[in-house]
């Protein structure tokens, strides 16, 4: 439905009372660009209030399976269900923070109008953010600690500020789950910290993280659980359980790096935290 | 005067360059942020055929059967376009190549086919249009004379101003974060056709007045000029319609003076326009930025010689000679030669001159001498560099012949706040060469003594 009036619109449906839906559930998910697979036969099913980790080598197909969750891209076989639902009438329970370089920098917006984009699948066609809403804007961005930023031009603003106005954005949306494609990339620590305190505020809040990333250090320090992704899912579960040698390097195949493996090293033996280069 | 010499024809004419630039530009704004300015390209040509078919079937310049011809052949592009990306593969800016020009020579084709030269829509004036001409014919509208152009162009002005004022947030959203737009149930692909309908309508109704090559720069260097001179969306497209009215104007007055052809001037004005704001744009133009580097490096230059100064009485009192003797021009002239734009010594000259002004240093028969306010200014920066020092020599191990380079270029970089967290960390009052680091807010005569 193209220009669905808000009554008519599904995706704000309440969720069955007490059911045990799972926030989201993937079932037999197989998604190809022409006749090239990318992910094949994933089942996944995440339980509510976690911090989930989706982790794997480059062009493991992470950022295909978080676009597939947002039906971004079609699927060859399989169904993705958010609350037991599609995702097109679930969509409001949904936020999303895309890949930082997805979009273009130079746009002529401030960080404030960003922020206020999050709320623009609330508002419906054709109606215009309020005075409120902007003040919700604002309260986002001082939840990622810009708030002195709003009237920024974003191209005037460093790569981990751009991040947290993409988180801040995300935070508007006001959603149930919340879905990220490497929020931690080639940011600075302040903007690591900020990030891990929202994330870690969300799961008070019983909301479902599941977020892309790349740094096996920190991995055990964030997420309640993993998902480790190579074409297939190589290994799922509580972090405890599946972040092991074996499964990182059947994940990576050869591709897990001496620096990798020292750093597990280390870990195992109780020795300090290696700082990539 | 000559150049306001204004009759009503002149009038005329300005007023359909007027309307039609500014339809063009506020819609045109919307393709060059979304990086579609060949789009706009594409559709202006490949509207031909939409108008050829509105000619034979409706027989005449009535508008409203010509809009919906281009708005047909502008969303037959955009999907044949959109259709050989994603079912065939053909890359976007190939397939629009193959798609608008197929579809204009087609409508050349038609044209001589049917033979409707008589109907001035020959093949040049597709191309170029003629703005005169075009506004020689009248229309009424009660007991008021008006050129009959302006009734398709105000159609399209209204369309476009109303699709951005109803679309601003989805044009906003599906321009900036297609993706995000799809998860929150806004269509770009809707926006896009939209937007593209908009800029078919647009393109027709321009037409006839200044052609189709013509149209592309209305449609985009109002757009392109106008973000230079701002951040943000709204002012853009304010902007945009004003730089269009005023090359507009400016063009017809050239042409009337010059007695050129209305509209390629017009299009020359614009572009005109647009250079002088790629050099004179407040942040984003070439002159700004020329000059935050000449200021940037003055200040270096000065700052360069305030520590030449320090560093200078700092020694003599170390050696315990009293009184302390000022240095002279040849030796900061010496210190000068690098980040000079007017050469050593003229360069040397003006920032003696900008320091002596702001009272920083002072000239007497013994050299130069700071002041009590260039020596506190000197300070902060010798504690920089000293600081800097400190932290590369115990952080990163580096050698001590290799700390002054990278402290002398840093030394104009590092906030106060930075140094003194340095400082903090480090705990030493003394430079990896042993020399002392000023205290922050100096006491002047402490450090050195003056004469
Ligand atoms: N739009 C696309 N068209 C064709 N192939 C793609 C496209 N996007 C990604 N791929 C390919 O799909 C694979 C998975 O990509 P992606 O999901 O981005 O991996 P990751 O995010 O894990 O690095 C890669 O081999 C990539 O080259
Ligand atoms: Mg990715």
């Amino acid at each position: 439905m193209l220009f669905s009036s808000p009554t008519a619109d599904s995706s704000n449906a309440p969720l069955p009372d007490g059911a045990p839906l799972p926030p989201i559930e993937v079932h037999d998910l197989t998604v190809a660009y022409g006749r090239k697979p990318v992910l094949w036969d994933i089942d996944l099913e995440f339980n509510e209030g976690e911090l989930v980790g989706v982790v794997g080598p480059n062009g493991a197909g992470k950022s295909t399976l978080i676009k597939a969750m947002l039906d971004l891209v079609p699927s060859a076989s399989g169904w993705v269900r958010i609350y037991g639902e599609p995702y097109a009438a679930r969509r409001k329970q949904v936020g999303y923070v895309p890949q930082r370089e997805s979009v273009d920098w130079d746009f002529p917006v401030n960080a404030r109008d960003v922020v206020l984009m999050g709320m623009y699948g609330r508002l419906g066609w054709f109606r215009r953010p309020s005075r409120k809403d902007h003040h919700t804007a604002d309260e986002c961005l001082e939840k990622v600690e810009m708030s002195a930023y709003g009237d920024r031009q974003i191209s005037q603003l460093s790569g981990g500020q751009q991040q947290r106005v993409f988180l801040a954005r995300a935070l508007a949306q006001d959603a149930r789950i919340y879905v990220m494609d490497e929020p931690f990339a080639g940011v600075d620590a302040a903007t690591e910290a900020s990030i891990v305190r929202v994330l870690r505020d969300l799961r008070a809040e019983g909301k479902t993280v599941v977020a892309v990333h790349h740094d096996l250090q920190t991995v055990e320090e964030y997420f309640d659980s993993l998902v480790l992704l190579n074409l297939r899912v190589v290994a799922n579960g509580p972090t405890s359980e599946v972040f092991t040698r074996d499964n990182l390097l059947a994940t990576y195949g050869g591709r897990l790096t001496i620096l990798d493996r020292a750093a597990e090293a280390v870990r195992r033996g109780g020795g300090p935290r290696i700082d990539r280069p | 005067m000559e150049w306001l010499n204004l009759d009503i024809s002149t009038l005329r004419t300005m007023a359909v360059a007027v309307a039609a630039s500014a339809s063009c530009a506020i819609i045109g704004c919307f393709l060059v942020i979304r990086g579609m300015s060949l789009l706009g390209d594409a559709i202006s040509h490949a509207v031909l055929p939409g108008i050829v078919v509105a000619f034979l079937l409706a027989d005449g310049r009535h508008p409203v059967p010509l809009l919906v011809g281009a708005i047909a052949a502008g969303i037959l592009t955009t999907f044949l376009t959109q259709s050989l990306h994603r079912r065939a593969g053909v890359q976007t800016d190939a397939g629009m190549g193959v798609v608008f020009t197929a579809l204009f020579a087609g409508g050349v084709v038609m044209i001589s086919a049917f033979d409707l030269t008589h109907v001035d829509l020959d093949p040049d004036c597709v191309l170029f249009g003629d703005l005169g001409v075009a506004a020689l014919r009248t229309a009424r509208f009660g007991g008021f004379e008006f050129p009959q152009p302006l009734i398709p162009l105000g159609i399209a002005f209204g369309l476009n101003a109303a699709l951005i004022g109803l679309l601003w947030k989805e044009l906003k959203i599906t321009s900036f974060d297609p993706q995000l737009a799809t998860t929150l149930g806004i269509s770009s692909t809707i926006v896009h056709y939209a937007v593209m309908s908009a800029v078919s309508c647009t393109a027709v109704a321009a037409f006839e007045s200044v052609g189709s090559i013509l149209v592309i720069s209305m449609l985009i260097v109002p757009g392109a000029t106008a973000r230079l001179l701002t951040d943000r969306l709204f002012p853009m497209v304010v902007i945009a319609a004003g730089a269009a009215t005023v090359a507009a104007v400016a063009g017809i007055l050239i042409a009337g003076h010059f007695d050129t052809v209305e509209a390629p001037t017009l299009s020359v004005a614009s572009g005109v326009l647009f250079a002088i704001t790629v050099i004179a744009a407040p942040r984003h133009g070439l002159l700004a930025a020329w000059i935050r580097r000449l200021l940037l490096s003055l200040r270096i230059v000065a700052e360069d010689v305030l520590a030449r100064v320090y560093r200078h009485q700092e020694r003599q009192r170390v050696d315990g000679k009293l009184p302390i003797l000022g240095l002279t021009f040849r030796g900061l002239s010496e210190s000068v030669r690098e980040g000079a734009i007017l050469g050593g010594r003229n360069t040397c000259r003006v920032t003696l001159w900008i320091l002596g002004w702001r009272g920083l240093l002072t000239h007497s028969s013994s050299g130069y001498l700071l002041t009590d306010a260039g020596l506190s200014r000197a300070a902060d920066l010798i504690r920089s560099h000293r600081a800097w020092e400190v932290y590369l020599r115990e952080n990163l191990g580096v050698a001590l012949d290799h700390l002054h380079e990278p402290a002398h270029r840093m030394e104009h970089f590092l906030t106060p706040e930075l140094t003194q967290d340095i400082l903090a960390d480090a705990g030493d009052l003394l430079d990896p060469h042993g020399r002392p680091i000023p205290l922050d807010a100096a006491p002047s005569g402490t450090e050195v003594d003056r004469p």
